[in-house]
């Protein structure tokens, strides 16, 4: 039997400040796990970064079936998303994932996933990029990340 | 007869849409003055109504049909159900009026349900049998698009006089109505209005040209914003007509204080004070400008680096203090030192005492309340725990390995080594006094402090307690330690190092601090000011543990989204990251990529 094993951990780190300079869309996370699989991200404090903690899903000429963004699991995080980090297309300071693949299976199909996350965030109404769009803890509860999360504004 | 058309008619009629409207009335009548919805979800109240056509003459054979509506508190025009009655003639409920008797009376709007109303006057005269032509004036006429002008007609006769006449008028290009006013409606052009005598056998037709509206003003959007150096504002610019409308029209953008892009996104620079953003129409001379405020954000943590130092005594660690904003943004401070265990200067160089023990720096602010404090663990000399090949700063370490088997360890003594480039053999320990005691500069001299050199690649190395500094490699992302060839890690790479308590800090174009191999572990490490990245590689069971990475990439060499700030991982096995501090990368904080 072949047991999968975690390609990375990355926990219990404090990451802040991040990425402030010449950001732009998935770039400038605090953490961030690209075209990686199985990525287990838990016990960090990242705190206003440009972006919190961010999968992206590109395709990878080189070996797109190993080199994709899946059973990326971030778990017991605390996140602060208070700072104003809008770049110049216009996307804000966000947490979750983005793709470039024309794929949605990255939300759907491959088990990414967001659970039991802390969320300290500001004024803005959206802090989290899923499904091609920034959308609020409501919305990303009902896509069904960080269900047992908590936000606080 | 004076005829008024009843509310109660009205419902009697049963149309279901009015019946709709007035049960709406009568709700709203309960809580005073009717309300009516408007686009945007709000109420505005009824602030007046305006019937039309305001004069008229008519003849005694002739109709024309009234029309009312409401102006709301906001301006704007408002549905609105009009209650119609004359002071002669007869009026239906529809507006339409007419008269029998010649001379003047008098129509009222009145909003139903409202004290709201309008009045218009209207003569009435007699047909005139004698009518040879129509005068319509003004002939010709010229109207701005969307607006209005005003037609009057006047009867010629069969004796040469002139006589008072009513007309029906019609019109192209626009709207004309029993009055003779014509709305221009929004495309330019000929058109044309006609008066018809009231049994059609006479007319005149004057020429109409609807003009296109000028642009009159450009109107720069916002007006006034204030930034923080750094920070960015969209500006719109677009264009006002002569008639008040808002129209898209191109704008090209200037500043000062900052820079603006062609789409309007405007940058702050580094200065403050007040500045400027111009829109400048590029078919007219026509600008518009708004005020900038550029103000530094207000400071909210004063952080002082490394915030965990380990020196040996004597050794010297070089701290910084920066400030933070509200805004995230970090910034050099100026700040007053003092220290415990050892002494510092005014621009932040701690020397040890000869007492081990752990002690602190603190930064103050200058000229407030804010302030850090970073501890310091000042280490027993180590020359004594280090037991292998000595060797004296300044002399060749590369000379010592040389002369030694595999597997030596070499302590390094205090002071600096001034441009080496090292490559081990498998099992080397190099041992230093400490991070800021024993110092590896290259001076930005092309070269790496340590490296693997040819194959076969010297494995499980140990590296530890020293700073390596300022080397360049123009070559590639290599480190200055590299325990793998950036040319290709996935061939070129050492297996099994060790990088403990080490400094590594302003490497030049194009180094990292430090290029992990395969097995590579780095503990307890002050990773700063690099030049792309703090850290990067490939390979299984990297282990990346209690170290601070930060301000990598700080002058801004590279784009984040290719590679740039604390660390970035390509295609690892089992990377483990824990305990760390990641700040102030100008870049990605933590990178792991396939």
């Amino acid at each position: 039997m072949h047991e999968i094993s975690l390609d990375a951990v990355i926990r219990n780190n404090i990451v802040t400040g991040n990425g402030l300079v010449d950001f732009h869309w998935g770039y400038g996370a605090g953490i961030l796990a690209a075209s990686s699989p199985n990525v287990e991200v838990y016990g960090n404090t990242v705190t206003n970064n440009a972006r919190g903690i961010v999968g992206i899903g590109s395709t990878r000429a080189e070996d797109p079936a190993l080199f994709i963004l899946k059973n990326f699991y971030v778990h017991d995080n605390t996140v602060t998303m208070t700072n104003v980090a809008t770049d110049a297309g216009g996307t804000p300071n966000g947490t979750g994932i983005v793709q470039d693949a024309g794929d949605l299976t990255y939300f759907t199909g491959k088990n990414n996933r967001f659970v039991h996350n802390a969320y300290h965030l500001g004024s803005a109404s959206g802090y989290f990029f899923w499904m091609n769009g920034v959308r609020t803890e409501q919305q990303w509860a009902a896509y069904g990340q960080d269900v047992t999360g908590t936000f606080i504004r | 007869m004076t005829f008024t058309y009843k509310l109660s008619r009205r419902l009697a009629l049963g149309h279901l849409g009015l019946t709709a409207f007035a049960a709406g009335v009568i709700a709203a009548c309960s809580g005073g003055e009717p309300t009516a919805p408007t686009t945007s979800g709000t109420t505005d109240l009824l602030a007046a109504v305006k019937i039309a056509p305001k004069k008229a003459t008519i003849e005694t054979n002739q109709t024309i049909r009234f029309s009312g509506t409401g102006i709301s508190t906001a301006g704007d025009s408002m549905a609105t159900s009009i209650e119609w009655t004359a002071t002669g003639g007869s009026i239906t409920a529809d507006g339409v009026l007419s008269a029998h008797a010649t001379g003047t009376l008098r129509v009222i709007g009145k909003a139903l349900g409202h004290n709201k109303s309008d009045t218009s006057t209207v003569v009435v005269v007699p047909p005139q049998p004698t009518l040879t032509s129509i005068v319509v004036s003004p002939d010709p006429a010229t109207v701005t698009e969307g607006k209005t002008a005003s037609f009057s007609a006047s009867g010629k006769l069969s004796d040469g006089s002139t006589a008072p006449i009513g007309v029906v008028w019609s019109a192209t290009g626009g709207t004309i109505d029993a009055g003779g006013n014509y709305s221009a409606g929004m495309t330019p052009g000929a058109f044309r209005v006609v008066a018809t005598n009231t049994s059609s056998t006479v007319a005149d037709t004057v020429p109409v040209t609807v003009t296109a509206a000028q642009l009159a003003q450009i109107v720069l959007a916002p007006a006034t914003v204030t930034l923080v150096p750094g920070g960015t504002q969209q500006f719109i610019g677009y264009g006002r007509t002569s008639t008040g409308d808002s129209i898209s029209t191109p704008v090209s953008f200037t500043a000062t204080g900052g820079t603006v892009s062609a789409g309007g996104l405007y940058t702050a620079g580094q200065t403050t004070g007040t500045f400027r953003v111009i829109a400048t129409s590029t078919t007219t001379n026509l600008a518009d400008t708004s005020a900038v405020t550029i103000q530094p954000a207000a400071l909210a943590q004063l952080i002082l680096l490394p915030a965990l130092a380990t020196v040996a005594t004597g050794g010297t660690v070089q701290f910084q203090v920066y400030g933070r904003t509200t805004a995230g943004d970090s910034f050099a401070a100026q700040a007053t030192y003092s220290a415990t265990g050892g002494t510092i200067g005014s621009a932040g160089l701690y020397t040890a005492g000869s007492t081990a023990g752990t002690f602190r720096v603190i930064a103050a602010q200058v000229g407030g309340t804010l302030a850090d404090t970073s501890a310091v663990t000042i280490t027993a000399p180590l020359a004594g725990s280090c037991t292998g090949v000595n060797i004296a700063a300044g002399a060749s370490i590369q000379g010592a390995v040389n002369n030694n088997p595999t597997g030596t360890t070499f302590c390094l003594g205090t002071g600096t080594f001034v441009q080496q480039s090292v490559v081990p053999k498998s099992g080397d320990v190099f041992v230093g006094q400490g991070m800021g005691v024993t110092i590896l500069d290259g001076q930005n001299a092309a070269g790496r402090a340590f490296s693997i050199g040819v194959a076969p690649y010297a494995n499980n190395v140990t590296i530890k307690n020293l700073t390596v500094t300022r080397y360049v490699w123009p070559y590639g992302p290599d480190g200055m330690i590299s325990a793998a060839n950036s040319a290709d890690p996935l061939t070129q790479y050492s297996t099994g190092w060790v990088i403990d308590s080490v400094e590594a800090s302003y490497s030049g174009a194009s180094a990292l601090g430090i290029r992990v191999g395969y097995g590579t572990t780095v503990r307890n490490c002050h990773i700063h000011h690099n030049w792309l990245l703090g850290m990067g590689g490939t390979g299984d069971g990297v282990l990346i543990e209690n170290n601070e990475i930060a301000f990598n990439n700080y002058q801004n060499n590279s784009d984040p989204s290719d590679e740039a700030g604390g660390f970035k991982f390509v295609r690892t096995n089992n990377l483990v990251v824990r305990n760390n501090y990641s700040h102030d990368n100008h870049g990605i904080g933590m990178w792991t990529d396939g």
